[in-house]
């Protein structure tokens, strides 16, 4: 489709004339030199085309294009916000499921807390943490 | 390509009132590739919609390597080359008949150029001639001599090779020529 041969010399002088009609028509050549069927031709197609333009396109398309803008920031900021409400649920639905859970666990660890500064201590608590992480995250 | 970024960069900073005035001045490219690719006024008035808001969605990439005109005029035809394909409409004549003997093709003398262009009914049956090329055809006049698009230009737009964009302006002259002369009798 794309690709079609190039012209014949014959066909050269024939695209010649076809130009020239141009250059009159356009104003840029004088009146002899072309057929009048070019001429014609040449008329024709400067002609403005049947439908014009609808009025007020270019506003109504802008106003368009700015709205669709202004929805593409809004939805990331909405879907943020959604992302955190549903985080937020989780963390209370496993306080509610496992919270008893952990308080004793903390009452347990409470009246040892002195032995827990030093190193062991502070490593164990990182455990447990870790351990209860994914649990967290739900 | 100074007032293209200058425009650009308004867009982009969102300033009031400049993507209108982007729409303003390549509304009428845009109309007639649409136009002459999909000849229905409803299609086209939404085809160039969709044009400019997608212009309005990828400005940010556009990299001044073209002017913005031929940037936009090659998104329209993108998005009118789409459409086509939806609808099976082919671009081209698979049927291609080769151009007309150039030999026949002289004219008389004595005729009279501005009286046949005062005849409305030959006029009409010219446009309607012109309607009736493919639309690749169609399209490719239309920018050459109502846009008065340069060859390389429509190149860029249609993403085609120069030589071809030519070759198609030559022939479809030849062909409404041979009509007008053998048909409309203007020579004769």
């Amino acid at each position: 489709m794309t690709n079609v041969p190039p012209l014949s010399p014959e066909q050269e002088r024939e695209w010649t004339l076809q130009q020239r009609a141009v250059d009159i028509e356009g104003g840029l050549a004088g009146a002899d030199g072309a057929p009048a069927a070019y001429r014609l031709l040449a008329r024709a197609l400067r002609e403005p085309l049947p439908i014009a333009l609808p009025a007020g396109f270019a506003r109504r398309v802008a106003r368009r294009a700015e709205r669709a803008a202004l929805l593409d920031v809004r939805w990331p900021q909405r879907w943020i916000v959604a992302l955190l409400l549903v985080l937020a649920a989780l963390v209370v639905a496993g306080l509610m499921l496992q919270g008893a859970e952990w308080l004793t666990d903390l009452r347990v660890a409470l009246p040892s807390l002195p032995r827990l500064v030093n190193g062991w201590g502070l490593l164990l608590l990182l455990g447990i943490g870790a351990a209860r992480w994914p649990l967290l995250r739900g | 390509m100074n007032a293209d970024r200058a425009l650009v960069e308004a867009v982009l900073a969102r300033r009031v009132g400049a993507f209108e005035r982007l729409v303003a001045e390549h509304q009428g490219l845009c109309w007639h590739i649409l136009q002459r690719l999909v000849r229905h006024p409803e299609d086209t008035r939404e085809l160039c919609q969709e044009t400019f808001l997608r212009v309005h969605q990828y400005l940010h990439q556009y990299r001044y390597e073209s002017a913005l005109k031929s940037w936009i005029g090659r998104i329209a035809y993108a998005v009118g080359l789409r459409h086509l394909e939806k609808k099976q409409v082919p671009l081209l004549e698979t049927d291609t008949a080769e151009a007309a003997d150039l030999a026949v093709l002289q004219e008389s003398d004595g005729f009279d150029l501005e009286t046949a262009w005062a005849d409305a009914q030959l006029r009409e049956r010219l446009h309607a001639a012109i309607d009736a090329l493919p639309p690749l055809q169609r399209t490719l006049l239309t920018l050459y001599h109502l846009d008065e698009l340069a060859i390389p230009e429509i190149a860029q737009i249609c993403g085609l090779p120069a030589g071809t964009i030519k070759s198609h302006l030559f022939r479809s002259r030849l062909r409404l020529r041979e009509l007008l002369q053998n048909r409309f009798g203007v020579s004769a």
